[in-house]
């Protein structure tokens, strides 16, 4: 198999680095103003409105079951493009901190463990290994397939 | 009494009579007129008798004489050992004055030298207290310094504060410029094999960013510890400040007490000079007495000489009056000086005068011989007449 490389935005959340592919991020913005949606699941913290968008922003801390944690100056929202019934939509995630872009080849990765990861494990594309630090390779596409989600975005689109 | 004539007369007297006797006798025996020769005998034994009477005054005289020259030789004793005495005494008395004055003098340049002490002192103090009040000015100078420092100190904690809030600002600056970085990365990533330049640069814009949010940082860093440093150096003013004012109180205090040291010392000095006038009289006075006492001493030795002249007189006059070496022995052994004229009077006595006065020779003996005995006596007893004149009955 020949090595592919391919660029990954990496964040954290607690003490744990992520990643994801560069291509699926539309944007990185600072944390801003974010209105409550009622009657929605309790990681979807509500919408934001980016120069005219309106997009739905998903607590990643909380999906993942992790403690919540108070928005700082380093808290970011990471705008991505998420296909969701084969149809491209827009996504807020709140991570604690954006690190970097890196840059990974497959001989980097490892297949994600049988367990002891808070997150489903379809989600998980792969362990990245960066140097000394390890990064975990998420599949954003699937981390938001849930009915809650999709039912949101679909009522986004059509709002 | 001038007995020596009255015997040299009676003598005559006595010659005569018995010429007139024998002539009588014979004038009688050759039937001769004797009425001449019995008025001539009349008349001497009138002579006689007259003699006789004056011989028994003159012994009664000599009696009371006797009496006044015991107690007058005991009075000369007496006079003689209190004139030594009064010598002793007088010379001890000048020699502990003149102890005296030397003690006065070297109390006197004692207390010169303490005068000048206390005058060093005195001045020590003044100055001392000048010095003092020179600290306090300095106290206040450098409590007023402290007040600005302190002013100071908190204008430079302000702007640390200041610089704290700009470095915030910076920091989040190189935070945003991370972000755009990223999101340059991002587009150029999007963009394919187009963007890869770009990428490159949104590499370097995001390096520039981390490193100006680590220099931020750092800056950070050190303006805390001054901020912090500022902060103590507040704490260590004001502790300075507080130093200064105690200062500047024990300042006073001590300028308050050196005047009053000054003050005492004044006081002092002139209590010293008074004494110091006060010795210098008493040692006037004394150098006076000194002399006094010498004087007296001198004077006391006089008197001895006096008393001593006085013995001699009364040794004198008691062989004139005892016949010589009589009477006056018993007062002379008495005498602590002792009268050397005395012995020299002895010597001068011949076996005759050593008889009392009143026991003269007896009228059987021949004329002659008594008066031969007389005409020696003048040559022999020639002093006590020098010494005391005696007038003639």
């Amino acid at each position: 198999m020949a090595d592919t490389d391919q660029k990954l935005l990496t964040f954290s959340l607690g003490s744990e680095g992520y990643g994801v592919s560069i291509l699926k991020v539309k944007e990185i913005i600072g944390m801003m103003e974010i209105t409550p949606v009622p009657r929605t699941p309790e990681f979807i913290k509500g919408v934001i409105n980016l120069r005219g968008k309106i997009i739905p922003v998903m607590d990643l801390r909380t999906k993942f079951g992790m403690e919540s944690q108070e928005y700082n100056e380093r808290t970011c929202i990471i705008v991505a493009e998420v296909l969701i019934n084969g149809a491209q939509k827009l996504l807020g995630v709140v991570v604690d901190m954006v690190s970097e872009v890196v840059t990974i080849s497959d001989s980097q990765i490892e297949p994600p463990p049988e367990y002891g990861t808070a997150i489903e494990h379809n989600s998980i594309l792969g362990i990245g290994k960066i140097k000394d630090r390890v990064v975990i390779i998420l599949d954003i596409d699937q981390v938001f397939v849930c009915d809650e989600v999709v039912k949101m975005l679909d009522n986004v689109r059509e709002g | 009494m001038n007995f020596s004539k009255m015997k040299i007369g009676l003598k005559i007297v006595l010659g005569v009579l018995l010429v007139e006797l024998i002539s009588l006798a014979s004038g009688i025996t050759m039937g001769k007129n004797i009425t001449s020769h019995l008025v001539v005998m009349g008349c001497l034994s009138t002579v006689l008798i007259s003699q006789y009477i004056a011989w028994v005054v003159s012994d009664n005289i000599t009696k009371s004489v006797k009496n006044v020259l015991e107690s007058l030789s005991e009075t000369s004793v007496n006079l003689t050992s209190l004139s030594s005495d009064l010598t002793v005494t007088g010379s001890k008395l000048a020699a502990g004055t003149t102890e005296q004055a030397a003690s006065i003098q070297e109390t006197s340049s004692t207390l010169e030298e303490s005068e000048s002490m206390v005058h060093q002192t005195t001045q020590n103090t003044k100055e001392a207290d000048s010095l003092a009040k020179t600290a306090k000015e300095f106290a206040n100078k450098g409590n007023l310094e402290m007040q600005t420092m302190l002013e100071s100190m908190e204008e430079l904690k302000k702007s640390s504060s200041e610089i704290s809030k700009i470095i915030k600002v910076i920091d989040e600056i190189a935070f945003q410029t991370n972000i755009l970085s990223l999101n340059a990365a991002v587009e150029a990533a999007r963009a394919g094999d187009a963007g890869k330049g770009f990428a490159v640069v949104a590499e370097e814009v995001r390096n520039l960013a981390q490193r100006s949010a680590q220099a931020a940082k750092d800056t950070s860093v050190i303006i805390e510890g001054n901020i912090n440093l500022s902060e103590k150096c507040l704490i260590v003013t004001g502790q300075v400040n507080d130093s200064l004012v105690s200062i500047k109180d024990g300042t006073n205090k001590v300028s308050e007490l050196l005047e009053e040291i000054s003050t005492a010392s004044q006081e002092q000095e002139i209590g010293i000079g008074q004494i110091n006038k006060a010795i210098s009289q008493m040692e006037h006075v004394v150098h006076g007495n000194a002399s006094t006492a010498q004087e007296s001493a001198l004077s006391a030795e006089q008197l001895t000489v006096h008393t001593e002249t006085i013995g001699e007189i009364m040794t004198s006059l008691s062989s004139l009056i005892y016949g010589e070496g009589k009477g006056v022995a018993s007062v002379s052994s008495k005498s602590s000086l002792g009268f050397k004229r005395f012995e020299i009077s002895k010597k001068q006595s011949n076996p005759i005068s050593d008889k009392p006065a009143r026991r003269q020779p007896k009228l059987t003996e021949k004329p002659a011989k008594m008066i031969a005995s007389y005409d020696a006596k003048p040559s022999s007893m020639g002093t006590p007449e020098d010494i005391i004149p005696l007038g003639d009955f």
